[in-house]
């Protein structure tokens, strides 16, 4: 889930490097869901070169952006629906590469897991000691819902959370149902109202 | 008074005394200098139940470092030692941590382990039955484990790009050869091309003379059918 946060500062007033972890991430969602042609097609449109990226190598943010672009462009959807598609892919990549353990210890249920974001994003950043990443706080929990707010120095980004919802409520066999808003007071973040059905007793299942 | 407050009069630990140390030392056990464990951290309940009260040190573990100390009692003179022992159960994973004399408030000949098992990749957590959550916030070890992971993670990046720089390389080379081979091949039909336009101009220098030499002959002269053979 600290995919929305392994975004680094690098000092210069206003401008971000992403960890290479947050490209491969992308472009193992591309190759996975559309192919490697698509991807190969992707890559030349954001005018990348043909080499790996690496996961502690930290690049601007363009690059993120760009690859979004095209992305876009290439499936012929929207950049949020990009990033959301990317965020709902990040929960099964963590495990891929490496920190499914960490996932693992955030919590056993969806409610559990998301009261632990806060700690996880603090476990990550020693390892990406560059690392801004965002706070996640838990409010009105009930049963089956809560509201997640999501503070972030990132704008943009917010579609993603929602694909990281319902990646999550897809690990703990969960159906989420996320509504996004806006709240500028008085801290400036996003609101999630999230609520959830297990999957055994949705219709068809 | 309550409970919680009570003073201690059978020599065990107070409840808020205790509840500090289980906070902070989730592994801790205390022994007597006979060795016999009198009180333990209540998550060996998970990893090795047989780490409790009334078992034996030497029973359940395996003393690693400092080497040589067969006598429980001398753990106390080592009190800046790091100690390393596995558990005899699970004999791949170490424990580390140190002894603090004075473990037990009845006896101040005790020893307090404060410490834990020693684990250097994220997934023995899950083999040990353990989670990052049983090692308290102070604890460091949780987060090196992601570190070390993090590290793995890029050890892995750097595997598969020397693996890339080589298939590169293994490319390059193989390119490099059939390069070469065009070039050779190039140069040999050069040669061969100026040797054919040498012989010809040899050629059209003979038939031009033959040429010359028939229309000298006259008709019945025998050395025109040897000028036409040729």
């Amino acid at each position: 889930v600290f995919g929305s946060g392994l975004i680094g500062r690098d000092g210069r007033q206003g401008r971000f490097d992403v960890y290479g972890l947050i490209n491969k991430a992308v472009e193992g969602m591309v190759r996975s869901k559309f192919g490697d042609a698509a991807w190969h097609r992707i890559r030349d449109a954001a005018g990348l070169p043909d080499e790996p990226f690496v996961s502690m190598e930290q690049s601007p943010d363009k690059v993120t952006y760009d690859l979004n672009a095209a992305a876009s462009a290439e499936l012929g959807i929207s950049p949020e629906a990009v990033y959301e598609a990317f965020g709902e892919y990040w929960t099964t990549y963590t495990a891929e590469a490496g920190y499914g353990e960490l996932m693992r210890s955030a919590g056993k249920t969806l409610p559990e897991f998301l009261r632990n974001l806060d700690l996880l994003h603090t476990r990550v950043k020693m390892s990406f000691p560059h690392l801004v990443p965002p706070s996640f706080t838990v409010t009105d929990e009930t049963a089956d819902s809560l509201v997640l707010h999501y503070y972030s120095s990132r704008q943009g980004l917010a579609p993603l959370v929602v694909g990281l919802l319902r990646g999550l409520g897809d690990r703990f066999g969960v159906a989420v149902t996320v509504s996004q808003e806006r709240v500028d007071h008085p801290t400036p973040h996003e609101v999630y109202h999230l609520s959830w059905k297990p999957k055994s007793q949705m219709p068809g299942s | 008074m309550s409970e919680a407050a009570a003073p201690n009069s059978s020599g065990s630990r107070r409840r808020p005394e205790l509840a500090v140390l289980q906070e902070l030392f989730p592994f801790y056990f205390s022994m007597l200098p006979s060795g016999a464990i009198v009180e333990v951290g209540d998550r060996w309940a998970g990893l090795a139940p047989e780490v409790a009260a009334g078992a034996g040190f030497f029973v359940v573990f395996e003393l690693d470092r400092p080497s040589g100390l067969t006598d429980v009692a001398k753990f106390a003179s080592r009190p800046h030692d790091i100690f390393l022992f596995r558990l005899k159960s699970r004999p791949e994973y170490w424990i580390r941590g140190q002894f603090i004399p004075g473990g037990k408030v009845s006896d101040s000949s005790a020893l307090l382990f404060a410490g834990g098992p020693w684990l250097t990749r994220l997934k023995d957590l899950q083999t040990l039955g353990l989670e990052l959550r049983d090692f308290p916030p102070h604890d460091t070890r949780g987060d090196m484990l992601v570190v070390l992971q993090t590290h793995e993670s890029n050890a892995a990046d750097l595997r598969s790009l020397a693996l890339r720089l080589r298939e590169e390389l293994k490319l390059q080379k193989s390119l490099q050869g059939q390069l070469r081979q065009i070039q050779k091949m190039e140069l040999v039909g050069r040669f061969a091309g100026g040797m054919a336009h040498n012989f010809n101009n040899i050629l059209m220098a003979i038939h031009g003379y033959a040429a010359l030499a028939l229309m000298r002959l006259t008709p019945g002269d025998p050395l025109r059918e040897w000028i036409q053979r040729g």
